[in-house]
């Protein structure tokens, strides 16, 4: 009741106006005070916990955000010694490409200079899998195609190396990659050009800047045209991390709040450094380059460390528009812009008169395109993935900041690539195919250690497509043989036992009989086992398979690549099986390396960003094959390529061991084949799987003659060569090189093998030698 | 040579059975070929029919890989075998035929009791090394001490006697 009453008198109370007059204004003033300070509490807690709210959310995504940095994959660093063979123009060559420029003074890291036949480099400081490489100067000096000794100034260097070229990295599939710097990286010219073209009072204000907006105004239209934002280098900051680029009052209100909130929280150096690893600086295919880290290897294909006034200027040109201002696509839009900048940092005393005159008169200086200098490798890049993926989550490789060591050799890529591309083309046209019908996949592997080379898995090695080294599982054809006579020869049997090349039918207990053909349609009837592998017969190899027994095939294939063949029936000894190249190589690794099955690798070793080793991936081997018989089965394969299907390659007689392989209605065209150090597998065929009209010979073999054109040939090594026997090529009978056309292979009992009539053999000196102490 | 007179010591009985003794001797089998011993032991010396680099150039490459045997050493004796590994993989990298680079690299992978690397290395290094004398005994002894660690004690003193005729 007494609130009631209080009430309505109060209520009377403000209806009796005239003996209150006085007081009402100062009644009305007060609830109004008391009214709009209560609504401005309301608003100013609202703004607070809002402001609160914003702080807690930046600040960890700004704090956090700063270590997403996509791994760094490296190819193999070119190892520099005496005795390496390397000529001085290909050395040259080689810098070029990890952009060492030609400097007379040799005065920063990243510069080289030629001098009588001597080449002075001043080599950049590399983290290393081992150890860190500081910067220093050294001196190769060479004799014709090889490095004759290596000096710096202390004296003589047993070697050294060349930092491995980046080839790519795992930037996530929001595609933005980027490569951190540290705020001592950073060019001082680059901090204050920024500054100095994109926020002049950076150092003062608080994260907003009012008259910095005045200016921009003021500039553009004065000039009549956009040259200076009003944005402070904070505010494009919080525009790239957080905010989508709508235009709306909203949007750009909470762009002021959260720099001023950034602002306070960290010092300046801390935000111009995440300004620099941040912004948005050019972009190729799903790619897109962040950063002025990534920007210098992307434009100038080196450290931004080593850029010079012109090229820092190009990068902050492109901060204002990276398509409109593309140097690749509007060079001259670029350059213009580029030039306005120079004078700026002139103006501001940033750079000499000097340097702005030289500046100046600068080509762009860009690499060629975007996909060269920081050349990205697709189909290796996936041999990478792959052999990662066991050990590291791709939320890792996208954010963690790792450094990749791998094992391809640029060089050796691009010469295969080439290769490919180039004889597909040829094979178009000398067979009036259509244009562009073909596709092939080569790999290049170490035959001792299983490293990886070079990988191609399709004619166009720029596009990241289907990778058929990896993934294109087809009949590999007659490149399974060497199995067949690779259990002979573990059986007992000698490279000169007779093997009959005779018209055989198999009836399975269900199913149709199987009748299989040779090539030529033809029966040899009795030859010596190395030449029914040379020339690949058929009927041959299946009554050599059936006599041994196909279980034991069988048990032999998937030892030698760690894979059970799918195909039961006795035409898995015509390779009526489908494997990838990456399995064939896998198979000839352990021909091509004296018995070893050598596991194909791609990753030597992954580091940490402070250079701490994570994994290493070491050599994997497994003996499978006894020396012996391994050095029999690469000699056969050698005569394959002397005297058999491969010996139409002008290498045929350089010491190389290979085999062809074609399958049924010429689908597929396979080649595999080594020398002492280099393995290599292709595959040529259609996509589609409809034939080609090749064989092993026309097709994949011209591929890989003209991969070995690149190179020398390292010829294998007989070590044993004084226990080869000559023996006729036709019939495997002794005989000698004025008799017959004849072939060494080794033979355990050569007195057990009938002479070929005519030729006169005695008993070799090491016989007569050997009798002497019988 | 440098390395040449670190390996000795590396070699030396009373060290590999230091280590042995902190090996468990479990043995572990394996299902790969085994180096034919009997023929190593009666073959004749066979003449070096390597010739595929000119004489400079073999001599050179070997500066380089006497360098890191060299630091490959210093990093086994202070038992950092993953630093060795990775000099020993380095110079296998720029000679991949050199048995004695395989050699010590199963005697590192060894030392870090990864036995059945080391013994696929050891038979790499064997399978290289036929050719030459004094780097078929070396890499036949790191094969012994595989074995050893791998338990077959038997075989291990066999090969020991096989090559015990070139030790000095």
């Amino acid at each position: 009741m007494a609130k009631r009453r209080t009430i309505l008198s109060a209520r009377r109370a403000t209806k009796r106006p005239a003996k209150r007059g006085q007081k009402k204004p100062r009644s009305w003033a007060f609830g109004l005070l008391k009214l709009t300070f209560g609504f401005g509490l309301f608003v100013a807690l609202g703004v607070l916990g809002y402001l609160i709210f914003l702080d807690r959310s930046i600040t960890s995504t700004f704090e956090g955000r700063r270590w997403s940095v996509p791994a760094q994959v490296f190819a193999q660093p070119l190892e520099l010694h005496a005795g390496a063979q390397i000529s001085r123009w290909a050395l040259t060559r080689e810098l070029s490409r990890l952009g060492y420029s030609n400097d007379a003074n040799l005065t920063t890291p990243g510069t080289f200079k030629t001098q009588n036949s001597e080449l002075q480099i001043f080599l950049r400081p590399f983290q290393f899998m081992e150890r860190a490489r500081g910067a220093q100067r050294i001196s190769v000096h060479f004799a014709d195609t090889h490095i004759q000794r290596i000096t710096n100034g202390n004296g003589e260097v047993p070697l050294i190396r060349l930092e491995p070229a980046i080839i790519g990295s795992f930037f996530p599939s929001h595609g933005e990659d980027r490569l951190i710097l540290t705020p001592d990286q950073v060019p001082s010219l680059l901090s204050e050009g920024l500054k100095s073209i994109e926020d002049r009072n950076f150092d003062t204000h608080i994260g907003f800047s009012a008259t910095g907006i005045l200016r921009a105004f003021w500039v553009n239209l004065s000039s009549g045209e956009r040259q200076q934002g009003g944005s402070t280098l904070t505010q494009q900051l919080v525009k790239s991390y957080f905010l989508d680029n709508r235009r709306t009052i909203e949007r750009k209100l909470k762009e002021v709040a959260m720099a001023i909130i950034l602002d306070a929280r960290f010092s300046k150096e801390d935000l111009l450094t995440a300004y620099i690893n941040e912004i948005f600086l050019g972009q190729h295919g799903n790619r897109a380059v962040h950063g002025f880290g990534l920007g210098a290897q992307f434009y100038f294909n080196k450290p931004l460390a080593e850029l010079k006034a012109d090229e820092i200027a190009t990068l902050i040109s492109v901060i204002r528009g990276p398509s409109y201002y593309n140097p690749f696509r509007h060079p001259q839009r670029a350059r213009e812009r580029r030039n306005r900048i120079l004078n700026t940092f002139a103006r501001d005393g940033l750079i000499s008169g000097q340097t702005l005159a030289t500046s100046l008169a600068q080509p762009l200086g860009v690499v060629d395109g975007p996909s060269s200098g920081g050349a990205y490798y697709p189909a290796f890049m996936d041999m990478v993935r792959s052999d990662l993926r066991d050990f590291y989550a791709q939320s890792d490789l996208n954010s963690k900041g790792l450094r990749v060591f791998t094992t391809l050799k640029p060089r050796e890529q691009e010469n295969t690539q080439q290769a490919v591309s180039h004889v597909l083309g040829q094979i178009e046209l000398d067979r009036r195919l259509t244009a562009k019908s073909l596709q092939a996949a080569a790999i290049v592997a170490d035959t001792q250690t299983g490293d990886i080379q070079a990988l191609v898995g399709g004619r166009q090695g720029r596009i990241d497509g289907f990778n058929r080294a990896l993934n294109a599982e087809r009949p590999v054809g007659s490149l399974i043989k060497p199995v067949v006579y690779l259990t002979a020869i573990e059986n007992g049997m000698s490279l000169a036992d007779p093997v009959k090349d005779e018209p055989i039918t198999l009836t399975p207990k269900f199913g149709e009989p199987w009748s299989p053909k040779n090539f030529d349609g033809q029966f040899y009837g009795e030859l010596p086992l190395f030449r029914a592998l040379a020339q690949s017969r058929n009927l041959a190899t299946v009554q050599l398979g059936m006599s041994i027994g196909l279980e034991q095939i069988q048990t032999r294939l998937s030892n030698l690549t760690t894979r059970a063949p799918k195909n039961p029936y006795p035409s898995l000894l015509l390779g009526a099986e489908p494997l990838s190249p990456l399995k064939m190589l896998e198979l000839y690794g352990n021909f091509a390396s004296g018995g070893f099955r050598t596991h194909p690798k791609a990753v030597i070793a992954v580091l940490d960003p402070e250079g701490q080793p994570v994994s290493h991936h070491p050599f994997e081997l497994e003996q499978t094959i006894a020396p012996n018989d391994a050095a029999t089965l690469a000699r056969a394969l050698e005569i394959v390529m002397a005297k058999g299907t491969g010996r139409s390659s002008p290498y045929a007689q350089a010491g190389v061991a290979g085999k062809t392989g074609t399958s049924n209605d010429n689908r597929d065209s396979w080649f595999a084949g080594f020398d002492n150090s280099r393995l290599t597998v292709v595959w040529v065929g259609r996509d589609d799987n409809e034939p080609t009209g090749l064989t092993g010979g026309s097709g994949a073999l011209r591929v890989w003659n003209e991969i070995t054109h690149g190179h020398t040939i390292d010829p294998l090594i007989h070590v044993h060569a004084d226990e080869l026997l000559e023996v006729e090529f036709q019939t495997g009978l002794r005989a000698h090189k004025d008799c017959a056309d004849v072939v060494l292979i080794p033979v355990p009992s050569p007195q057990n093998l009938a002479i070929k009539p005519g030729c006169n053999i005695g008993p070799s000196m090491r016989q007569r030698v050997k009798g002497w102490f019988d | 040579m440098l390395s040449r007179k670190k390996q000795n010591k590396r070699f030396t009985v009373p060290f590999v059975f230091l280590f042995f003794a902190s090996l468990a001797l479990g043995g572990c089998s394996s299902n790969t070929v085994a180096p034919p011993i009997s023929e190593v032991s009666d073959r004749a010396p066979i003449e070096r029919t390597i010739a595929t680099e000119d004489a400079t150039n073999q001599a050179s490459t070997s500066a380089a890989t006497v360098e890191l045997l060299a630091q490959a050493n210093d990093s086994l004796e202070a038992n950092d075998q993953a630093t060795a590994i990775t000099y020993l993989e380095r110079a296998i990298r720029i000679t991949p035929r050199n048995p004695e680079l395989w050699a010590q690299l199963a005697l590192a992978h060894l030392l870090d009791g990864n036995l059945s690397v080391a013994e696929q290395h050891a038979r790499k290094a064997i399978a290289l090394s036929s050719s030459d004398e004094t780097l078929e005994q070396q890499a036949w002894l790191t094969f012994a001490d595989v074995r050893e660690a791998q338990g077959n004690r038997t075989e291990a003193q066999g090969i020991r006697r096989r090559f015990s005729r070139f030790r000095g």
